[in-house]
This record gives structure tokens, C-alpha cells and sequence, in this order.
């Protein structure tokens, strides 16, 4: 399996290098400069040529992608062309945040989706089943800002119980962390809960029309250890293959509900440097979310294996 | 007129010295309360610390860590600032300044004269001078004869001396490489933390000359991508402050909150004409789009009535204001329609850009289109981002746009610092601006006689509503929106954030 998962990362490398020349040149594409950024309207010809070479922005574009690889093969992202700070000092400011964020909802669509997922499959016509399906048809459709600005309304301005905007880290005071965090954490939840629950019904009444479970049921077992010891353990591997995907979409940044509840996450500070130009940190940003895209489909992959035992790599 | 009574203050060598070294406190600094977190909601991070780059979105920091040489109450009378007094000469080509004893950088290190005197070479230098670049560029020379004093030599009579030194911040020289992500000034509060596009955090300068001021022990600015999400914080309590409360909240939150209408005019909206290229090359063409805007409409619909009406881009407390200019030059769409046939514009399409970083400029949009299409011109709104603007903006690759101006109450020459009004390197007119203007500008520029400069604002704001190529649409008024126990905010001129006497009462 560690060979498996080593093969996998250096085939990830031709990924990466992809990934970095097609954002360099869409970032490139795109009208603006950063030197205007940062001098703004009322800059003069001079003062802008000036800002420009001192930086690097006069040299050609294959000569900065270059100086860039360069860089960041011995470890450094850069600095910001804005601000001066240090690419991966921002990096590791933001990275946490987001982290915690998508943590927090995908245990709060797991918490959501798998009883509204078990119930609909097992008992599909009962009125826990109904309204399962109502749920999600409703959170599937209702769009994440809608939502996000209804639960500012409701909890924070009408009910005044959660904070409406900021962040508390977990680790420095996990009593105020949780406040601050249900509300974008229901927010972005939500909706995969959805998506989660549809599959896990769906793989689930599948595996629970197999032999291997009729088997069970003949053997005598209780329908509880029928459904959650044998069904469920194999219907887990299309709900851990959305569970991944969504980690890694989270981990991109949430731009909309960072924004509705002011959340300093890694979306944001994405938003903000390609409006600004700010390339560094728009390849910095961008180089990060694909590695992490890379590493979680891999410990997607290898939970496979674990879930169930007659997947092997080698 | 307001200029000749801050001339003759300044005469008098810093009559304003009795004002004290405060702005509009609001109580007895005994029955203020001391320590606590302020929390400041803004819409925009600053992406820099050096206050010589006067950017609208680095306001709201510039006055609490650092201090400029001179203060203006709100009828733009010089008060004292690091400079306690100043002398201009008779033929109005040098200053001297004393500078206040006992004023500490954030580093501990006392100012001195020579530090003012970097500031200036600071300021004068092409990569590090920012705005403050074309403010120096009269300066003849700095010389700090001894600690405690400052003489500046301009290289021709200025004016402008007074609007020079309340631009002018000092910043500790030895914090002068390090301004793009952090800063050090004499201000009351000092640099901690920054973390960009999140929230920036400074602590109470210990040190600080205007002592018992400041009350509060830190601020913390916390940067709202979403204006909506900032005045819920307000509401939730989340920020005892946001600044730039947009127009369309301010009725709603009256009567929870003490808001503080900023100086009316620190900005003027305005639609910059694209002058030289058809369809607008025609002044007539311009000038009948001085008849075609709905000013009210702008102030009532997309202002909320957080503004006033606007011809000229001078301000009330501007020397070259003119109240009649919004009589001469109300809505009057049949002489819009008129002149716009003398130019021989029979209709068409227009673009118009816009920016979103601020929610009006759009909104305003959207008004001029309606008004436009009254007249035949079909007006069609597009909008781009930041970059992409400010690129379009100076590469002149616009037909109409809507923006705003800068120090337009202050000395009128002044307004020719915004790149719209340049005299040269102009946006839209490179270095063929109107000559009515540029003379106008100079003459201006080179008198310190009140009979001329009054004749010489009357030639400008002819020259500028003759040729039309900026149309002014409306005052800007900064709302600053403050939970009640908020005590002693306070605002310059320029709209600037003035913590050093806010307490939290509660």
C-alpha cells in the first residue's frame, strides 16, 4: 500500500506542474495589473512604469513563470505582490481556518445525512422516509447565500443566540469556536448533507437487496446489526467518494459563505488576489488546494481498501 | 470666502494653538472610561501603511498611527499638530515650523526635525512619494536648523502651504522600507498585527503626546467583503464602529445606533467624460450632459439623502465653491437635446463603465442610463473589477464612467491632483487638457492676493463646466455608524477615522 500511495504522489507531480502553467496563464489573461492594485486611479505613467519593473512585472511572461518555478522548487511561494508578506506565511494563516471550517461541516452533514439517509433507505414509506426525500429536494435547492443570509437574520439578529461574522480557533477556546462556527458550518453543511443522505439511501437500498444480506437476515441477526454491521459498512464507499470530493472543494475555499459570515478562509484571500492580480499568492493559493486535492483523493482511495477488505493495491 | 480667513489665521502664527490638541471631544476626560477592545467594521483592507499613499481605502488607519504637521477643524482652520506653531513668510515662499517637545515615535525614539526632513525627501522621491509626490513638488528644500524646528523654501510663491502640512504624516524613518506591510508613526495607537483581507490590530501608543488620550487599549479593524455582513456585525454587536455605512442602511439603523454624517464633499461623485473621442468630442456634446443628469434622483434613489446635489466639484468649504452653478445647471432636457444636436450627435450607443467596489458607482449608473436614453443616447453599463477599471480608467479606454474626486474642499488647485483633472499626463486628454483649465489651475497656483485667486477659482470653474469633460453629480457624505456606548469619534475633513479620544462606555 506504501508504494501504491508514493506511485500516486509522484504521479500527482505532472498534475501540479499542469495545474500551475494553465493558472499562470488564465491569471495572465485576464486584464489588470497589480501595480495598479497597489497605486490606485490616481497614479502617474512614471510612477506606474517604475512600480512595475521594480516588480518584475516588465520582465516576459515566460521569464516570471520561470523565476517562480524556480522559487518554489527550493520551498518558497514568494511574497505577495501587494503586501510583501510572505506567501507561505499567509498560507499558513489561512489554512488552518478553512480547515476547521470544513471540518465542522462535514460533521454537520454527516450528522444530517446519515440518519435522513438510513431511515429513507430502511424504511422508505414511512413518514421519517418522506420526509427525508422533502429534506433534501429542499436543501439541494436552496442556494448557499439564501440560506446564510436567513440564518444571520434568524439566530443572529432576531434571536441574537450565534454571532453573525468572525472566527475563534478551536484550539485557542473551543467553547467560543463552536458559536462562531454553526452558522457558516450549517450553511455549507447543508447542502452536501443532501447529496450525502440521496447516496447513502441509494447505495444503501442496493445493498440491502444483496444476498449477502439475506444471508444475515436468514442467519437470525437483528435487523439493527443487518443494516449498520453488513448494508451500511459497503454502502460507505460511494458516500466516502462525495465526502472527499467536498473536503477537497471546501478546502478551495467557500467564497460566498466566507464572505456572508466574514470568514477569513482561504477563499477569500483567493478572491481578493485575483482581483487584485496578486499572482504570487493566486499560484501559491492554487498550488496549495491542488495538493490537497491530491492527498485527499488518495486517503479517499486507501479507504476503500479499509472499508472493505477485498479492494487491495498493490 | 474661506480661504482668505485661514490666511489671515495663519498670520497670525498659529492663532489655532488655543483650539488644543484634540478634535471634537466629546466629554470631560474625567468622566471617560479607560481600557477595552474597539472593534471597526470597513469595507476594504489598506494595502499599504504608508500614509504618503493617500488611497481612499487606507483612511480609515493614517490618523491613528500616524500625525501630520498640521490639523483642520471642520471649517478647515489649521489646528496644531506635530507642528505647534507655524510661520509663512510675507511672499508666501517658506514656512518655519516649531515643532511640538516631547513627541515619541512608536519605538520610543523622539522625533526630531531631521525626521521631518526625511518625510519630505520621502515624499519627494518617484518610488516612495505616492500622492504625496505632486503635493511636494513646489518644495525648494527642507532644512532642520535645529531640533526642534522646520523651514520649508517653495520654489514659487504657494498657496497651498496650510493643505500641504495637514497632508503631510510623518512616519519614523526607520520604519520607511517596511511600509508595505506594517508602520510606525507618533499616532495613538501602534502596529501588531496584520493579517490581510482579514483584520488588522494595534494597541495604545503609551507615548502618545496627546495624553490621557487614547482611552481604548486596542483596536482591532476587521475588513467585510460583504456590506451587508458588516452592518450585521454593527447589529449583532459584533464591531462598536463600521465606517462607510452604505446609504440604503442609514434610515433603518437611525435609531439603534448614533450615526455621524462625515464632511459633506471630502469626495465628489462624478462622471468622467472620455473628451477627445466621439461621441464626446464636441463640448456641446459634454455639455449637454451637464443638462441631462438627475442629480436629485442620484441623491434621492441611490444616495438616500446622504448627500447633496452637485455642479462643481468644490464643496462648501472650499474657496471656490458656487451655489448658483446648481440653479444654471439644473435638469433641462430640452436644452440637453439642443446641444447635443448642435454637435451633430444624432443618437446612439454608449458605454459606460463602472466600478463595484463601491456600491453606488453602479446604482449611479444605472440613473444616468435612464437619463441618457431621455435624449436619445442608449447607454449601455458594463462592469469590471478593480485592475481592469484603473487600467481602462488612465488608459482613457472609456466613454463615460462613473467615479468620484478627492480633495476637492481644500486649496482648489488641489482638485488637479485627481488623475481626471490633471493638467498633464491627463487620462483622457494626455497633455492637450483645455488650456482655459490648466491656466486657470496656474494662475490659481501662483497667487497668495485674494482679489486674484477669487478671480482665478471663477476662471476654473468656468473652464471646467465649459468643457465638460467631468461632470459632478453629487456630494459624498461618509456615514459612520456607532453603537451607543462609542463616545468621543471623531472625523477630519478628508473623512479620516479619528480614534485617540473614542471610549467604550458601557
Amino acid at each position: 500500500m506504501a508504494q501504491y500511495a508514493l506511485l500516486r504522489l509522484v504521479h500527482a507531480l505532472p498534475v501540479l506542474f499542469l495545474t500551475s502553467v494553465a493558472v499562470w496563464l488564465l491569471v495572465y489573461l485576464i486584464p489588470g495589473d497589480p501595480a495598479l492594485a497597489l497605486l490606485g486611479p490616481d497614479v502617474t505613467p512614471e510612477q506606474l512604469a517604475r512600480a512595475r519593473t521594480r516588480m518584475g512585472l516588465d520582465q516576459p511572461l515566460p521569464v516570471q513563470y520561470a523565476l517562480w518555478v524556480g522559487r518554489v522548487v527550493k520551498g518558497d511561494l514568494g511574497v505577495s505582490y501587494l503586501n510583501g508578506l510572505p506567501v507561505r506565511t499567509m498560507l499558513v494563516q489561512r489554512i488552518p481556518v478553512t480547515l476547521q471550517l470544513t471540518v465542522a461541516s462535514l460533521v454537520v452533514a454527516l450528522l444530517l445525512a446519515a440518519p435522513l439517509g438510513i431511515f429513507a433507505a430502511v424504511r422508505p414509506r414511512s413518514w421519517i422516509g418522506r420526509l427525508a426525500s422533502g429534506y433534501n429536494a429542499l436543501a439541494m435547492a436552496v442556494p448557499t447565500f439564501w440560506l446564510g443570509i436567513l440564518l444571520v437574520l434568524l439566530f443572529g439578529l432576531y434571536l441574537r443566540w450565534l454571532p453573525t461574522s468572525g472566527f475563534v480557533p478551536v484550539w485557542e477556546d473551543p467553547g467560543r469556536a463552536w458559536r462562531f462556527m454553526l452558522l457558516p458550518a450549517v450553511t455549507l453543511g447543508a447542502y452536501v448533507s443532501a447529496v450525502l443522505a440521496r447516496f447513502t439511501r441509494s447505495a444503501l437500498l442496493e445493498s440491502l437487496g444483496q444476498d449477502y444480506v439475506r444471508t444475515a437476515r436468514a442467519k437470525g441477526l437483528d435487523e439493527r446489526a443487518v443494516v449498520g454491521v453488513h448494508a451500511l459498512k459497503n454502502a460507505l464507499i460511494p458516500v466516502v467518494t462525495v465526502l472527499g470530493l467536498q473536503f477537497g472543494a471546501f478546502m478551495g475555499g467557500a467564497v460566498i459563505t466566507e464572505a456572508i459570515f466574514d470568514y477569513p478562509g482561504l477563499g477569500r484571500m483567493l478572491l481578493q488576489a485575483i482581483l487584485t492580480r496578486d499572482y504570487t499568492v493566486v499560484q501559491g493559493t492554487i498550488l496549495f488546494v491542488v495538493c490537497a486535492f491530491v492527498v485527499i483523493n488518495l486517503l479517499t482511495d486507501l479507504a476503500y481498501a479499509f472499508l472493505d477488505p477485498r479492494i487491495r493495491y498493490s | 470666502m474661506a480661504h482668505v480667513t485661514r490666511r489671515s489665521v495663519l498670520a497670525g502664527l498659529g492663532a489655532g494653538l488655543a483650539a488644543g490638541p484634540g478634535l471634537l471631544r466629546a466629554r470631560r476626560a474625567a468622566a471617560k472610561k479607560r481600557g477595552g477592545t474597539l472593534t471597526v467594521g470597513m469595507p476594504n483592507d489598506w494595502n499599504t501603511f504608508d500614509p504618503h499613499n493617500l488611497a481612499f481605502a487606507n483612511f480609515t488607519l493614517q490618523q491613528n498611527m500616524y500625525d501630520t504637521l498640521l490639523r483642520y477643524d471642520q471649517t478647515l482652520k489649521p489646528l496644531p499638530g506635530l507642528a505647534e506653531r507655524w510661520a509663512i513668510a510675507a511672499d508666501g515662499q517658506s514656512v518655519t515650523l516649531t515643532l511640538r517637545k516631547g513627541v515619541k515615535f512608536h519605538s520610543g525614539k523622539d522625533l526630531t526635525a531631521a525626521d521631518v526632513v526625511k518625510n519630505f525627501e520621502k515624499a519627494a522621491d518617484k518610488d516612495r512619494g505616492h500622492n504625496m509626490l505632486p503635493a511636494v513638488a513646489n518644495v525648494a528644500g527642507v532644512t532642520a536648523p535645529d531640533p526642534g524646528t522646520v523651514v520649508i523654501q517653495f520654489k514659487k510663491v504657494s498657496p497651498e502651504i496650510t493643505d500641504l502640512l495637514q497632508a503631510m504624516a510623518i512616519i519614523e524613518p526607520s520604519a520607511m522600507d517596511s511600509l508595505k506591510n506594517r508602520g510606525s508613526g507618533t499616532g495613538p495607537f501602534k502596529f501588531v498585527e496584520w493579517v490581510p483581507g482579514d483584520h488588522t490590530t494595534l494597541e495604545r501608543n503609551p507615548n502618545y503626546w496627546g495624553a490621557p488620550a487614547p482611552w481604548v487599549d486596542r483596536v482591532v479593524f476587521k475588513v467585510f467583503s460583504d456590506s451587508d455582513a458588516m452592518v450585521a456585525a454593527l447589529q449583532s454587536g459584533i464591531c462598536d464602529l463600521v465606517v462607510s455605512l452604505p446609504p440604503k442602511d442609514v434610515s433603518r439603523l437611525s435609531r439603534e445606533f448614533n450615526l455621524v454624517r462625515g464632511h459633506p464633499g471630502a469626495l465628489t461623485y462624478e462622471l468622467p467624460v472620455n473628451g477627445p473621442q466621439p461621441p464626446f468630442d464636441k463640448k456641446e456634446a459634454r455639455q449637454a450632459l451637464l443638462y441631462a443628469m438627475d442629480r436629485n434622483s442620484v441623491v434621492e434613489n441611490v444616495l438616500f439623502g446622504v448627500s447633496q446635489p452637485a455642479v462643481l466639484p468644490f464643496s462648501r468649504a472650499s474657496a471656490a465653491y458656487d451655489p448658483s452653478a446648481l440653479q444654471r445647471y439644473a435638469l433641462d432636457l430640452k436644452k440637453a437635446k439642443e446641444l447635443l444636436d448642435r454637435a451633430g450627435v444624432k443618437g446612439g450607443k454608449v458605454e459606460l463603465v463602472a466600478l463595484p467596489q463601491f456600491p453606488e458607482l453602479p446604482a449611479i449608473g444605472q440613473i444616468i442610463k435612464a437619463d441618457l436614453a431621455k435624449i436619445g443616447l442608449e447607454v449601455e453599463l458594463t462592469i469590471v473589477d478593480s485592475t481592469l477599471y484603473y487600467k481602462r480608467l488612465l488608459g482613457g479606454d472609456f466613454q463615460i464612467t462613473t467615479s468620484f474626486s478627492g480633495n476637492t474642499q481644500k486649496y482648489p488647485t488641489r482638485v488637479s491632483l485627481n488623475s481626471i483633472y490633471r493638467t498633464a499626463n491627463n487620462p483622457v486628454w494626455g497633455n492637450n487638457v483645455p488650456k482655459a483649465y490648466v491656466d486657470a489651475i496656474a494662475e490659481a497656483s501662483g497667487t497668495i492676493d485674494p482679489a486674484r485667486q477669487k478671480a482665478a477659482f471663477a476662471k476654473l470653474n468656468a473652464a471646467i463646466l465649459d468643457e465638460a469633460w467631468v461632470v459632478s453629480i453629487a456630494y459624498r457624505q461618509s456615514v459612520f455608524g456607532l453603537a451607543k456606548h462609542v463616545d468621543g469619534f471623531a472625523y477630519t475633513v478628508d473623512d479620516m477615522s479619528v480614534l485617540e479620544n473614542v471610549s467604550l462606555e458601557k
